[in-house]
C-alpha cells in the first residue's frame, strides 16, 4: 500500500516538474517570451509654419534656433528627469507631451497635444 | 468696444477676425521609437511595422513611423513572430490642437473647464509672494494680482468664490492673517496665527485659524480659533472663540465637525464628540503606523474626515480617511515620471479635485490641477503654469 502511494505521489511530482517546465520553456527548448517588446525611448519630430521658438514640455527646440522644424526625445525609464517618461513594462499605458509654438514676428502663441498609447 | 448699432457691431467682429494674429500652424511629421526585445526571445523570426519587417540588431529594432499631414489621430501595430505565434502591440497616436493658452499659462479656460467639469478660480502666491489669480469663468481669463502684498502665504478662496483668506509673514513663525475680497478693496485684519481656513454651516461664515507652532510640537503650543464673519464680507462679526486647545494647521472640514494638523506628525480631531486622534491612530497602506513627518494638508471640503497631507521628504502626497474609530491611507499619488517632489497640495472646494505643484530638476516648478482618486497611483493631471521657479502656495475654487 506504501508503494502505491509513493508511486503516484512520484507521478504526481513528475506531472507537477513538467508543467513547470511546460511554463518556461517551448516544444524546441527556446525561451518562450511572455512579455512583449518594450518602447526604450520615443522621438517626436515636426515643423511649425512659420518662425518660431518650439518648446516641448520642458525641452528646448533640439537646435536652439527658432526655425521652422522641432525635435525631442524622451526616454522611457521612469527617472526623475524631465526627458523621462513613465516605464514601459509591455502593459497598456498612455502618455502625452504639449508642444508649444511662439511666432517670432508678433509672440503669438499655440500648442498641439501628442499622446501616445500603447496596448497589449 | 462700444457697439453703437449692431452693424457696428458685426463689423468689428468681422474685422478682428481677419486681424486676428496668425499663429504657427504645428505639424508633427514623424514618430520614431526604439523598442527592445526581451533577452529570452531567442527564437523570433521577424519584427514587423503595420505588417513590415525592420531590422533588428542586438535585440533592438527602430521603427520611424510616417504622421500623415494634418492627421488627427493614426495607429501602428508594431509585431514579431516567434514559433509561429504573432505578438503585438499597437501604438495609437493622437494629436489635438489646443490652441493658444491663457497669456502667461500653459492652459486655455476651456482645458480647464474640461478638466475639472465647469468654470472656477485659481489662485497662487508667486516668487515675489504675491498672489495672483485667474477666473476661468470668464471666456477670456486673464491672470492678475489679487493685491500689491507680498510675503503671502496659504490663499484660501471662501466657498462662494468672492473672497481670501490668507496669511502674511514667514513660512516657518507666527503670521498675520487677513481676509480681502477679490473684487478688491483692503484687506480685514483676522488675527495672529498660522493659517486660515474657511467653515460655513447654517449658523453663518467662519474662519477657523491656528496659532504658529513648531514642529516639534505638533500644535500643542497653540491653539485653534473661529472668527465669524459677516455674512458674504469681509468684516469680522464679533470676536474670536477657542474650538480646540491644539494649533490644528489643516483646517476644518466642511461642516466643521472635524480638525486636521499635520506639522509634524499627523493629528485629527472629531469637534462634535470631543475625541482627538494622533499619529499612532493613522495606518499605512501596509498597516503600519503612519508616524512619518508631513506638511501642507488640507482637510476633504466635504463632510468626510479625510485628510490630503504631503509626505516629507515630498515624495507622496496621500489621504488619509476616518474608518472604525482610525484613520487609514486611501489614496497615495506617487511622482509623475520625471519630477522630483510634490509641493504644496492643497484640496480644491470640490472634493474630487486638488491642486499641487511638482519640481522637476533644478527648482523648475509648475502649478498643476489634479484628481482625486482611490489608491496608488499617478493621478490624472492637467498643468497650469509654465515651468518656472515662482509658484507656491495655491487653491482651486470648483464653480458648484
Amino acid at each position: 500500500m506504501h508503494r502505491v502511494r509513493l508511486f503516484l505521489l512520484s507521478i504526481a511530482a513528475v506531472m507537477m516538474l513538467g508543467s513547470i517546465a511546460c511554463a518556461d520553456d517551448d516544444d524546441k527548448g527556446n525561451g518562450k517570451v511572455d512579455v512583449p517588446f518594450v518602447i526604450k525611448s520615443v522621438r517626436i519630430d515636426g515643423t511649425v509654419s512659420e518662425a518660431a521658438a518650439v518648446t516641448i514640455e520642458q525641452q528646448d527646440d533640439i537646435d536652439g534656433t527658432d526655425n521652422s522644424t522641432w525635435s525631442a526625445t524622451y526616454e522611457l525609464d521612469g527617472a526623475a528627469r524631465p526627458t523621462s517618461m513613465p516605464l514601459d513594462d509591455g502593459k497598456a499605458q498612455s502618455f502625452s507631451v504639449v508642444v508649444k509654438s511662439k511666432n517670432v514676428s508678433d509672440g503669438t502663441e499655440d500648442r498641439k497635444r501628442i499622446t501616445l498609447n500603447l496596448s497589449e | 468696444m462700444i457697439c453703437l448699432t449692431r452693424t457696428g457691431c458685426m463689423s468689428a467682429l468681422a474685422l478682428s477676425l481677419f486681424c486676428w494674429p496668425a499663429r504657427a500652424a504645428i505639424d508633427v511629421t514623424t514618430i520614431s521609437v526604439t523598442a527592445e526585445l526581451p533577452e529570452d526571445a531567442v527564437s523570433i523570426k521577424e519584427v514587423t511595422v503595420d505588417g513590415k519587417s525592420v531590422a533588428v540588431t542586438n535585440r533592438k529594432f527602430t521603427a520611424e513611423l510616417t504622421v500623415p499631414t494634418d492627421a488627427n489621430s493614426l495607429s501602428f501595430v508594431l509585431g514579431w513572430d516567434q514559433d509561429g505565434e504573432t505578438h503585438t502591440r499597437t501604438l495609437e497616436v493622437t494629436l489635438e490642437d489646443l490652441g493658444p493658452p491663457i497669456p502667461g499659462l500653459d492652459v486655455s479656460a476651456s482645458e480647464l473647464r474640461s478638466f475639472v467639469g465647469g468654470g472656477g478660480i485659481l489662485v497662487w502666491v508667486d516668487a515675489g509672494g504675491q498672489m495672483q489669480m485667474v477666473d476661468f469663468r470668464d471666456n477670456d481669463p486673464q491672470v492678475r494680482a489679487i493685491s500689491t502684498d507680498i510675503a503671502c502665504v496659504n490663499p484660501i478662496v471662501s466657498p462662494d468664490g468672492t473672497r481670501v483668506v490668507y496669511s502674511q509673514g514667514s513660512a516657518n513663525g507666527p503670521k498675520l492673517l487677513y481676509v480681502r475680497s477679490l473684487s478688491g478693496g483692503s484687506a480685514q485684519s483676522i488675527a495672529t496665527g498660522d493659517v486660515g481656513y474657511w467653515q460655513v454651516d447654517g449658523t453663518g461664515e467662519y474662519i477657523v485659524y491656528a496659532d504658529w507652532s513648531d514642529k516639534a510640537e505638533n500644535g500643542s503650543s497653540g491653539s485653534t480659533y473661529r472668527q465669524k464673519l459677516v455674512a458674504g464680507t469681509t468684516d469680522l462679526d464679533g470676536s474670536a472663540t477657542t474650538v480646540h486647545d491644539r494649533a490644528m494647521d489643516s483646517g476644518p472640514n466642511a461642516d466643521g465637525n472635524w480638525l486636521g494638523q499635520i506639522y509634524d506628525l499627523m493629528y485629527a480631531y472629531d469637534v462634535g464628540g470631543d475625541v482627538e486622534y494622533s499619529y499612532n491612530d493613522f495606518f499605512l497602506l501596509d498597516g503600519t503606523v503612519a508616524d512619518h513627518q508631513t506638511c501642507n494638508g488640507s482637510m476633504a471640503p466635504s463632510t468626510s474626515a479625510q485628510m490630503m497631507v504631503l509626505v516629507i521628504p515630498h515624495d507622496w502626497v496621500r489621504i488619509f480617511s476616518f474608518q472604525s474609530n482610525r484613520f487609514v491611507e486611501t489614496s497615495r499619488f506617487e511622482l509623475p515620471a520625471g519630477m522630483r517632489e510634490w509641493e504644496f497640495p492643497e484640496w480644491s472646494t470640490d472634493p474630487g479635485y486638488f491642486t499641487a505643484v511638482l519640481r522637476s530638476g533644478g527648482f523648475n516648478l509648475r502649478l498643476y490641477v489634479a484628481k482625486v482618486a482611490t489608491g496608488e497611483m499617478v493621478p490624472e493631471y492637467l498643468a497650469v503654469t509654465p515651468w518656472s521657479t515662482s509658484v507656491s502656495y495655491n487653491h482651486l475654487w470648483v464653480e458648484p
